[in-house]
């Protein structure tokens, strides 16, 4: 049950309940509401728990006045005041907000351990940028789903899952953190493994090796040829293949070989399709060299086998 | 009393049902698989159940999404906040490649594709190119079909324990089976490409545990990671439509109707295995308002598959004919004992460190000292080869060691960030990396990396972001060191077959800039804009051949608009430009260009230039609208369109056959995976009762594609105007268009 509210200024759950209902509903949704759970707000002093002691806010009739609460009682790091609003409308700074929240989820996962030093905080994100106690949504996010929350500053990726090649995530298959860790990393990226391919390899366990015939650059990152949001190339590939293999193979005989039409065969009307060879028409180089990923095969050297 | 009636209405169980059935009417649903790529639309009727009971602090809920499609989610979560949860999840995702695919083998989805020796024996007897081209089209009529697509299943297991507080526990393990085929490529030389499903058989298990403590000021998290890759299909024979009898030449990696393998033979990926040990910590609360972090992760790797024999084809034995006039084949290279090993025995080390120390030395300042190092130790032995097999063809005796590449990287970096005003940071960053590499081109690579950032929200309504990144890569390139390593024939060390002025983008010097400005404007309550613009550069200064340059330029611009208290709007529109440059030389050894011994300098009339470019364009907008209030009947509409325009621009000296490997003015590729995508999707809510809701909903979709590499010409047989390198046979597995639309009716009914 919830514990009595302490010495100065908590006026408890019940008072908040009586001027904003809606609020109160939407958080008891919640985990943040489960007062059985004793690491919960519910389970401590409720909704000021977060929001600060409520008394003066009582007395003055609402708004954000300065607390008159027992400082001690408010989270680490966090203004005493009353009452304290978190969302886009507060008067906080970013640190005051966050430190709220990261008065419990700080040490309660190792998803937020990393949080202080992380790319979003440095950029000064408030948690509530991306979640909201109030909204409802799975992990509490402000937008219905990951990708909708992530998108709204990474615009950048909203166009990219729009393309020919992509992972599963417009079908809800996969989320940001299917591969991310938002709250901070070891990895660049946000990437929540300790590399590109660590990451990569969950799912595509197969192309982790190690093989016999290496593919350098791929052991080294699959960055180097792929490009994992979406691409307008087959494969999710950063770009067109021949010409992704010939820039770094311009090896005597055929890698070096320009594959583009010339003109006598235009003026018969063939397409490229059609006038080419085989180490260019469809999959091109891997028409052949189809163990790109590295081989296993004594005769594999140059992953055709 | 009043606290006892309270106790009673919380330990009262509640339970909740909610279904949902849905019809759906499906057109041009085979039009092509990208359709249905990694999702499930059948015609007919699907539905979903969640069950919730809940008693206090108790939950079981039993979730069942997409029931009996190829896609369905089925989920049960046992948890007692503040004690535990359970989860057990089984989650099916197709990946489809192909509605239709035909084939002239039997076998398919197995190890072994068969084709009937009439067959084989007819097109060995072909007298030409075309004679074989046509031989082969009589028998396409013939051809089984079937769809290329594969299946990931996966059963998931996470149990979270919190009731000893603050310590937790963590198991999550992870089976997944994925099964069915994908398009694959096999060959026999430079004629002669059969397409060929590649058989998917695989079993992987992961399994993670830890155990974690968090109370200020500590939090520390130990775990162990598991993975294990089986592949049930190790390899993949495949008959040779194009001969029935086993027969080597110099020649014989050219036509195989004059000469090669009855069959091939691919060693699938191998079964390996991946442990992993990490630690990671983090002190609180330290003067200055620092934080001290720590994380560290020790993992091996290691494959031990049999190896296979260097080929299938029993006529390369023992003093047959090599590729190399007066060096037969040493040994019987079909037969396994002539092998150097018989397994692959490979093993690779990761070690991962990194310090973090966050501080704020001053009220105004925020400083970020980062050390990383991250170590790729590959352990595996060289092997060295006395030659290989060249396509199951003909010998090739040219001795070569497997090069076992690692590499290890330094990173060092420290960001300050300044707050200059109210609501406003200034940072400053730098950040050195050091890559050693082992048998890799570049040995020792630095990066300098110096980053400014303004991020500012100098009005509650009001937020920019600008960013500016400079990155320097320099490093000593070696284009020998693979080469040394990897031949053992001094030929090859003397005249390597690479172009020596070639630099890989990978490792090759590279200046790069990157911008980021970014601007969140909400003017009124209703009103939500953003927009950003990215601008990327690399240039490869000191790359004569190879990638020279690419850039990214990215435009994005997004609106929210609440225009009344029962409709809102939202739009996007997001331009992306991508554009890059290299250069090449069409060359032969001892022939026209060779760097070596006709044209060594940089100039030639061989070389050739390719310029790349992308552009797209994204955009989409909607509304939600409730027209009977409170949301009894609700609207909801959406589109977005997406197009691609790529073309690839070739410039090639025009000379003389006799000096010029291109002796004609190129002609460029005007589509390059283009794309025309439009999602067009319309729904009508309405809610009869609390609990009973109707909704009618419609989705079009159309897609198309454009390549003139592979949607131009002949899905099955390219016959080409060379003819004679070109007696392929592909299975019409190539990227379709489709145009599909599809009703719903769908009925929720929650008690």
């Amino acid at each position: 049950a919830q514990e009595a509210p302490p010495a100065k200024g908590y006026v408890g759950t019940q008072a908040c309940r009586e001027c904003h209902a809606p609020y109160y509903q939407s958080y008891i949704q919640t985990t943040h509401g489960v007062k059985e759970d004793k690491r919960t707000p519910e389970a401590k002093f409720g909704c000021e728990t977060c929001h600060g002691p409520g008394a003066a806010h009582v007395k003055e009739q609402g708004g954000e006045v300065p607390g008159n609460g027992d400082s001690s009682a408010a989270p680490t790091g966090s203004a005493n005041v009353s009452i304290r609003v978190l969302g886009p409308k507060s008067k906080l700074s970013v640190e005051e907000r966050n430190a709220v929240c990261l008065s419990c989820h700080e040490t309660m996962t190792t998803k937020v351990a990393l949080w202080h030093g992380s790319p979003h905080e440095s950029r000064n994100l408030a948690c509530t940028n991306c979640h909201s106690v109030h909204s409802g949504y799975p992990k509490n996010l402000a937008k219905p789903t990951e990708v909708e929350t992530c998108t709204t500053c990474h615009q950048q990726v909203k166009a990219e899952i729009l393309k020919n090649s992509h992972h599963p995530v417009r079908e809800g298959r996969m989320e940001c953190t299917s591969c991310h860790n938002p709250h901070g990393t070891v990895t660049d990226k946000l990437i929540a493994a300790n590399s590109i391919n660590e990451k990569c390899y969950e799912c595509h366990a197969e192309k982790r090796g190690p093989f016999l015939w290496e593919h350098p650059p791929a052991t080294e990152s699959c960055g180097t040829c792929h490009t994992p949001h979406g691409s307008s190339h087959t494969k999710l590939l950063v770009s067109k293949t021949p010409f992704l293999c010939q820039s770094c193979h311009s090896n005597s005989g055929h890698p070096g070989r320009l594959y583009a039409l010339n003109p006598q065969q235009a003026a018969q009307g063939l397409s490229a399709y059609q006038a080419l060879n085989n180490r260019a028409f469809y999959r091109n180089c891997l028409n052949c060299h189809s163990q790109i990923h590295g081989s296993n095969h004594p005769s594999g050297k140059i992953l055709a086998r | 009393a009043q606290e006892k009636e309270k106790f009673q209405e919380e330990v009262k169980p509640t339970v909740t049902v909610q279904t949902e059935v849905t019809a759906a009417a499906v057109s041009h649903l085979r039009d092509s698989a990208k359709f249905t790529e990694y999702r499930a639309f059948p015609p007919g009727s699907w539905g979903d159940v969640m069950v919730r009971y809940r008693r206090g602090a108790y939950i079981l809920e039993a979730l069942a999404k997409n029931i009996a499609r190829d896609d369905q989610l089925l989920q049960l979560t046992s948890q007692r906040f503040g004690w535990f949860k359970l989860d057990l999840t089984y989650d099916k995702i197709p990946h489809r490649f192909a509605f239709d695919a035909q084939s002239l083998f039997s076998g398919i989805g197995t190890g072994n594709l068969q084709l009937s020796p009439r067959l084989q024996s007819d097109l060995q007897s072909s007298r030409s190119p075309t004679d074989l081209v046509s031989r082969i089209l009589g028998y396409l009529p013939g051809a089984a079909t079937f769809d290329e697509a594969l299946f990931r299943k996966t059963f998931r297991a996470d149990l979270k324990v919190v009731a000893w507080d603050p310590f937790r526990l963590t198991a999550e393990t992870r089976f997944e089976k994925r099964e069915g085929t994908r398009p694959f490529s096999g060959n026999f030389g430079f004629g002669n490409v059969v397409e060929i499903p590649e058989p998917i058989d695989y079993d992987t298990t992961q399994v993670r545990l830890a155990a974690e403590y968090g109370r200020k000021p500590l939090f520390v998290n130990v775990s162990y990671y598991f993975s294990d890759f089986a592949n049930n299909i190790d390899t993949l024979t495949w008959a040779n439509p194009y001969r029935a009898t086993d027969s080597t030449t110099a020649t014989a990696y050219r036509q195989s109707y004059l000469a090669g393998p009855a069959s091939g033979l691919i060693d699938l990926y191998p079964n390996n295995r991946a442990h992993y040990f990490s630690f990671s910590g983090v002190l609180m609360d330290l003067p200055l308002e620092s934080r001290l972090s720590a994380t560290a992760s020790f993992g091996r790797l290691t494959q031990n598959d049999p190896l296979v024999p260097y080929t299938t084809n029993r006529a390369i034995r023992k003093g047959a004919p090599s590729r190399v006039p007066g060096e037969p084949v040493p040994f019987d290279a079909w037969d396994k004992a002539s092998l150097p090993i018989q397994q692959a025995d490979l093993k690779v080390d990761v070690t991962q460190l990194q310090l973090l120390l966050t501080s704020k030395p001053l009220r105004f300042t925020r400083l970020k000292l980062k050390y990383n190092f991250y170590h790729w130790d590959n352990k595996s032995e060289q092997i060295h080869f006395p030659g290989r097999v060249w396509v199951d063809a003909v010998w090739e005796p040219e001795p070569a060691a497997n090069i076992p590449t690692g590499f290890k990287k330094n990173s060092f970096s420290v960001d300050l960030g300044l707050d200059v005003w109210k609501s406003t940071t200034l940072t400053l960053g730098y950040r050195f990396i050091r890559t050693d590499r082992v048998f890799r081109e570049v040995a020792e690579q630095d990066d300098n990396i110096f980053k400014v950032a303004l991020d500012t929200t100098p009005l509650s309504w009001l937020t920019l972001r600008a960013a500016y990144e400079r990155s320097r890569r320099r490093g000593e390139y070696d284009f020998m060191i693979p080469f040394i390593a990897s031949h053992l024939g001094e030929e090859e060390v003397r005249n390597p077959p690479q172009l020596p002025f070639l630099r890989k983008y990978d490792q090759a010097n590279r200046d790069r800039d990157s911008v980021l400005w970014m601007v969140s404007v909400a003017p009124t309550d209703k009103l939500t804009l953003s927009g950003s613009v990215v601008y990327g550069k690399d240039n490869f200064r000191d790359s004569p051949f190879g990638l020279l340059n690419d850039r990214r330029t990215v435009y994005s611009v997004d609106a929210d608009y609440a225009l009344t208290e029962q409709v809102s709007l939202f739009a996007f529109y997001s331009f992306e430009g991508y554009k890059n440059s290299q250069k090449v030389r069409q060359w032969a050894r001892n022939g026209v260009g060779d760097p070596y011994v006709r044209e060594t300098g940089l100039d030639s009339l061989s070389n050739w230039t390719s310029d790349e470019k992308d552009k797209l364009h994204s955009l989409g907008g909607g509304l939600q609208a409730v027209l009977l209030k409170p949301r009894k009947l609700t609207a909801d509409v959406s589109y977005t369109y997406s197009k691609s325009d790529g073309a690839v621009a070739f410039v090639s000296p025009v000379g003389t056959s006799a000096n010029d490997a291109n002796p004609f003015e190129p002609v460029s590729f005007d589509q390059v995976d283009d794309v025309r995508f439009h999602v067009l999707n319309a729904s009508l809510r309405y809610s009869v009762t609390r609990g009973l809701t109707y909704t009618l909903g419609a989705l079009w979709e159309k897609f198309r594609y454009d390549d003139d590499l592979s949607t131009v010409g002949f899905a099955y047989i390219p016959v080409t105007a060379a003819g004679a390198f070109n007696e392929a046979t592909l299975m019409g597995t190539q990227l379709k268009g489709y145009n599909v639309t599809v009703f719903y009716m769908k009925v929720s009914y929650t008690f």
